[in-house]
């Protein structure tokens, strides 16, 4: 049992058998088969919630609960841990940086097993050496492996980063992202340390969402979707398009009945210029009534930076918005409630809901200004509104008084939604309204939208689920890099459509930037 | 040009403030009479000893990411101890030091344990284990000032000067080499290390293997073990330990917080250096020679503490407002506006 | 699309988390429990050593200590509930208020209780300010401004302490306006029953009200329990932790010129070890230190308890610092309790 298959053996750096991971409600990893080649660059493909990261996590050791067989350099290995995975010669390279900012930075490559001189103290001098060899590896030899790592850059991090996985002597390099923080010259520079260490027999697992830089690094690519592989080829024989339509699968016609909806000429919402340096740039596009926007785009161009400072979360620093043709500057998101747009925050656990509180606390946390009297408020003069407004969104069990952190994933969504019609607003920005909630409270929420725009009022959608957003936008702006470079008209909106022009390109980007 | 200049300079007075106000207090220390004598640098270094150990103490809980309230308990329960052992069962001053240290080691496991196994927040654990101490400390005592008693051996050891050409009590040289070996182990261990690991990003030191929960006992048994010495040769050189010692003037435990803040030792844990806040308490006991009246002491302490939290709280609002700005578009922004 | 409904509860709802009924029932009734059983822990102790409990100046001396202790926890309770664990500056916000107070007698004793309360709220502003806006850590920032205003008020009145009737002009007015001062700790309204504690509970209810009734303490609650989804609610944050400071520093300054009085003497130690003695009424009230969960009412209850326990050990005998044991000990346990229902609900 300990050794994979004849043959097999040497020619596969990494092999993964049937490998299963369950959350609670979500088969996320299911039966997948995964294998990388010694010394190639294997990229890992699938829309968002296909399972790449989870199946990462599981061979970077984060879950002893998976099931299946794992085999490095055909040898079977169990990962449980953090460490085992390293001691079996797995770096994982995380898209969130797990560095020590106030520390070190050979420190942070050399955390837990920094070289001893003797039975007492640590040899530093051994470890900066140590250090500098697997920055030089990375391409920055001369960056001071002792200065912290708060000091230098975004892209120096990522790769310090790298280099810290590297410095464990990995045979396979799991890379998640590494380039979602980084500017296009960062990213050839990046592109350069994979060749290099692709040269020195390294397996590298590839996940990102752009397509050019698949086609440019990649030499081989598994895609995932709904936790299944769904297809593993050489690059040089699959294509953006094939690669896209494996990715988005047979379209899910049915599931998003087509309604006509009348969308009028009038405008609701404006805007114009919108700035916020470093984070987005010059952002124009208008909302009309009856109307889902969507602003699509890849993770980390910016979308949801433009709804918050829309709505006075963060500040702007150029740019109007006009609602309903005022001219409007929220200080804060309190006056753009009582304006009238309203924000379905992403991750409800951290940033959506008060989790240890009742459903009826929550769904009234944003009209508390609204249905006062003077100072006096009392959750219960709205009890009626609470029920209805759980009612429109069948949460289950209807129990307003029940604590939020004991109804299931999809029914805490439920509620963050039923929070935002209580508040009766006439614009809604949606992000990511319905990530990681099961197939039925994805179809509720949908049909809310729906009648929620059906009711004369809009909706901008920010989601990184295409199905979604073919399913339920009118019309899509794309956004790059922080900068709107084009429209999708409402027939123009196809899964492959939305992919192909977040990566800046197709028929539908009127400005490249 | 000239602006970023003078922005090099801030952040390097500031990372060095601990010894740029040690050097305003020796400057300041010259219009003073009778300040450079030997005496007095004698009297004011032996006399800030015992605050150098709290400090000491608190600094190290910190880097982890935790605060230590009981490090002005578990020195007078140790000092009284000290006292009281050799006064008492007649032991000898070196075992009688030995067991005091020890008993501090034994409250800070206890404090350890809170933190790490039963999961209560240290401030709290701590504060708790301030009352418990304080009852101790009078069981021991009742209540009474121990006395050193006829056997004045220790005391006159502890007073007197090691190296003739140093004008230093031997109770201080014991504390500053104490505190440089307890540098050396900050930065030259593992366990050290992974201190300030831990109270940087617990998450990295999980990814790397690295036991949180022993390494947080470690720190409050450091910590403890620490004071406890200190307070227990503090007796020694005093003469006398009492339920309130130190509590005349500013509370201990408040100089060597602040000691530590000045220090520059993070707030939230992971960067700090057990050096700055010797040079900080150092500065601090020369202060008070400057300073005779508690009033005024008390104020020019606070104004530069609070002078160090409020300079690193704007400096991380205004951090937290440009953060996650992506590069491209910083560069764009740049040239846009004109600056390159 | 009722249908899909149907289905879909059925399948998602297998796996909600239950939450310890014990928890929940500890967390609601625990202190009353608590202080019916001290009341007869009392009775027992105070008989075996041949007295009763129940006597008046029994009572009165246990109104009396809680009532100062009342007067802050009625105003620290908001900290803690906003999840900022504990107001370190309560102890020279008191002294301060005492200080300004009895300075200011000469002006009268409605204004010079005025410009007392009056330098609480500038406390709290300032705090909110730090901590509100600025984000300042709440442990250390209060300390340090303790300790800042402990050094002002030290060198102001150059550490001495000031006694009412002194400060006072040799004026009828004035001399009136001190013994006035003086008359507010010692008013006895129905036999035990004292000014003080009926301030008390005055200041309880209202705090009460605020809490419970009023549009700040339903903000206050989303804000405690997650400062994250408040903002994104449209709660002006920022706003609502200075207020909660506002109303703490308050209290603390109107404990403060109780203090002053009650003692007789105004000086920058009057408050010492309020801060941490409050805290333990506090979160002995099930207040959880994360914030987000508690109530005025049952801090209500932790003060009384506190104070019960306090006189209980005075019936045993036992010293000052032998009692420091005790609370330490019971501390501890309190709060390995509210630490562990808190995870118990889901966090921590």
């Amino acid at each position: 049992m300990s050794q994979a298959p004849n043959g097999a053996k040497a020619a596969w750096a990494l092999e993964m058998r049937g490998v299963t991971k369950q959350f609670p409600g979500t088969l996320a990893v299911d039966h997948v088969d995964f294998r990388v080649k010694k010394g190639e660059v294997h990229a890992l493909m699938g829309e968002n919630g296909a399972g790449k990261s989870t199946l990462m996590k599981v061979l970077a050791g984060l879950f002893n609960d998976y099931t299946g067989e794992i085999y490095i350099d055909g040898e079977k290995k169990e990962l449980h841990t953090p460490v085992m995975a390293k001691e079996a010669g797995i770096g994982m390279v995380y898209q969130e940086l797990s560095l020590a900012r106030r520390i070190s930075i050979f420190e942070n490559m050399l955390a837990g097993r920094l070289p001893k001189k003797n039975a007492l103290f640590i040899d530093k001098k051994a470890a900066i050496e140590q250090a500098r060899k697997s920055l030089e590896r990375v391409g920055l030899g001369d960056l001071d492996p002792t200065i912290n790592v708060s000091d230098i850059s975004q892209c120096d991090a990522q790769l310090v980063e790298i280099a810290k996985v590297l410095d464990s002597n990995p045979k396979i390099l799991v890379m998640d992202e590494p380039t979602s923080s980084l500017s296009s010259e960062e990213v050839e520079r990046m592109f350069a340390i994979i060749r290099k260490l692709k040269a020195e027999g390294l397996a590298i697992v590839y996940i990102s969402h752009h397509m050019a830089e698949i086609f440019e690094i990649a030499d081989s690519v598994t895609v995932m979707r709904d936790g299944k592989k769904v297809g593993e080829c050489p690059i040089g024989e699959t294509n953006e398009e094939k690669l896209v339509e494996q990715m988005v699968g047979e379209p899910v016609k049915d599931f998003y009945a087509e309604t006509q909806r009348h969308i009028s000429d009038e405008v609701v919402l404006k805007v114009e210029d919108f700035t916020r340096w470093g984070f987005f740039h010059h952002v124009n596009f208008e909302l009309h009534k009856g109307e889902v926007l969507a602003i699509s785009g890849l993770a980390g161009a910016g979308r949801t930076e433009i709804a918050k400072a829309l709505i006075g979360v963060d500040e702007h620093h150029g740019g109007k918005v006009y609602l309903h043709g005022k001219e409007v500057n929220f200080k804060n998101f309190g006056e753009a409630i009582k304006a009238g747009i309203g924000y379905v925050t992403e991750d409800r656990k951290v940033l959506g809901l008060a989790l240890t509180q009742s459903v009826a606390d929550n769904v009234l946390s944003c009209v508390i200004d609204k249905y006062s009297h003077g100072i006096l408020y009392s959750n219960k003069w709205q009890n009626d509104l609470v029920d209805e407004k759980i009612n429109d969104m069948s949460v289950y069990p209807a129990d307003r008084d029940r604590l939020v952190n004991s109804f299931s994933g999809g029914n805490q969504q439920k509620v963050l939604m039923a929070k935002w019609l209580a508040a009766d607003v006439d614009v809604l920005i949606l992000d990511e309204p319905t990530r990681g909630v099961d197939v039925n409270a994805k179809q509720i929420i949908h049909n809310v939208v729906k009648k929620y725009v059906e009711e004369g009022h809009a909706a901008i959608l920010i989601s990184s689920d295409l199905p979604e957003v073919v399913g339920l936008a009118d019309r899509a702006v794309i956004l790059r890099e922080g900068h709107i470079i084009g429209e999708i008209p409402k027939e123009g909106i196809t899964e492959n459509s939305l992919l192909i022009a977040a990566n800046g390109k197709g028929e539908y980007v009127t400005c490249q930037k | 040009m000239n602006t970023k200049k003078i922005k090099i300079n801030g952040s390097f007075l500031n990372s060095n403030r601990a010894l740029l106000f040690l050097i305003v207090v020796l400057i300041a220390g010259i219009f003073q009479n009778n300040f450079y004598t030997a005496f007095n640098i004698n009297a004011v270094t032996g006399n800030g000893s015992l605050f150098i150990w709290l400090g000491l103490g608190f600094t190290i809980c910190l880097i982890a990411g935790h605060m230590d309230l009981t490090v002005q308990y578990v020195s007078t329960l140790a000092a009284l101890m000290c006292l009281g052992l050799h006064a008492d069962q007649k032991i000898p001053w070196v075992l009688a030091i030995i067991i005091a240290t020890l008993v501090g080691a034994l409250v800070g496991l206890i404090n350890g344990i809170l933190v790490a196994k039963l999961k209560i927040h240290s401030f709290i654990a701590t504060l708790g284990m301030q009352f418990v101490l304080r009852g101790v400390m009078y069981f021991y005592s009742g209540g009474a000032e121990m006395s050193i008693g006829s056997d004045y051996s220790a005391n006159e050891v502890l007073t007197g000067q090691l190296i003739p050409v140093l004008p230093f009590s031997t109770y201080f040289l014991i504390t500053t080499l104490v505190i440089i070996l307890v540098m050396v182990f900050m930065r030259n261990t593992r366990t050290g290390r992974n201190i300030y690991l831990v109270g940087g990003n617990l998450e990295t030191a999980w990814l790397a293997g690295v036991k949180s929960d022993k390494v947080t006992i470690a720190v409050f048994m450091l910590s403890s073990t620490c004071c406890a010495l200190g307070g227990a040769l503090n007796g020694i050189y005093s003469g006398a330990a009492n339920v309130t010692m130190g509590e005349k003037g500013i509370a201990p435990l408040m100089i060597a917080l602040t000691a530590t803040i000045i220090g520059g030792t993070a707030i939230s844990g992971g960067a700090g250096s057990v050096v700055n806040t010797y040079i900080t308490l150092v500065a601090v006991a020369f202060l008070k020679a400057i300073f005779v009246k508690t009033e005024e002491q008390v104020l020019v302490l606070a104004l530069i503490l609070i002078a160090c939290i409020a300079y690193e709280t704007i400096a991380q609002y205004r951090k937290d407002k440009v953060l996650g700005t992506r590069p491209n578009l910083h560069l764009e922004y740049l040239k846009e506006k004109g600056k390159i | 699309m009722s249908e899909v409904n149907k289905t879909a509860q059925a399948k998602v709802d297998t796996r909600k988390t239950e939450i310890n009924k014990g928890i929940i029932i500890f967390n609601k009734m625990g202190i009353w429990v608590i202080v019916i059983g001290l009341l007869v822990l009392g009775t027992i102790i105070a008989a075996a050593g041949g007295g009763n409990f129940f006597q008046a100046s029994n009572i009165q001396s246990i109104l009396e200590a809680v009532a100062l202790q009342g007067m802050v926890c009625a105003g620290l309770f908001y900290i803690v509930y906003a999840g900022n664990m504990n107001d370190m500056s309560i102890p020279l916000t008191m002294a301060l208020a005492g200080m300004l107070t009895v300075q200011s007698i000469n002006l009268g004793f409605p204004v010079a209780l005025m410009i007392g309360i009056a330098s609480g709220v500038g406390v709290g502003l300032v705090n909110g300010f730090m901590i509100g806006k600025l984000k300042a850590n709440p442990i250390i920032w209060t300390w340090g401004f303790n300790l800042l205003i402990s050094g002002i008020v030290r060198v102001v009145w150059q550490g001495r302490q000031l006694y009412a009737d002194s400060v006072a002009a040799d004026t009828e007015y004035a001399q009136n306006a001190a013994n006035a001062f003086y008359s507010i700790s010692r008013t006895y309204l129905t036999g035990v029953f004292s000014l003080m504690a009926l301030v008390m509970i005055i200041m309880f209810v209202i705090s009460w009200f605020i809490h419970a009734k009023t549009s700040f303490g339903q903000k206050l609650k989303m804000v405690g329990t997650n400062y994250e989804a408040a903002k994104l609610s449209g709660i002006n944050c920022s706003r609502v932790i200075t207020l909660s400071y506002v109303i703490c520093s308050t209290c603390s300054a109107i404990a403060g010129i109780f203090y002053a009085a009650f003692r007789q003497v105004a000086s920058y130690e009057n408050g010492t070890g309020y801060d941490f003695s409050c805290l333990t009424c506090v979160l002995l009230g099930g207040t959880l230190l994360g914030g987000g969960k508690g109530s005025v009412i049952r801090t209500f209850g932790g003060v009384l308890a506190y104070g019960i326990l306090n006189n209980i050990l005075s019936w045993t005998g036992l010293g000052t610092y032998e009692k420091y044991t005790v609370q330490g000990i019971v501390f501890l346990i309190i709060v390995w309790i509210n630490t562990y229902s808190e995870r118990k609900l889901g966090r921590g």
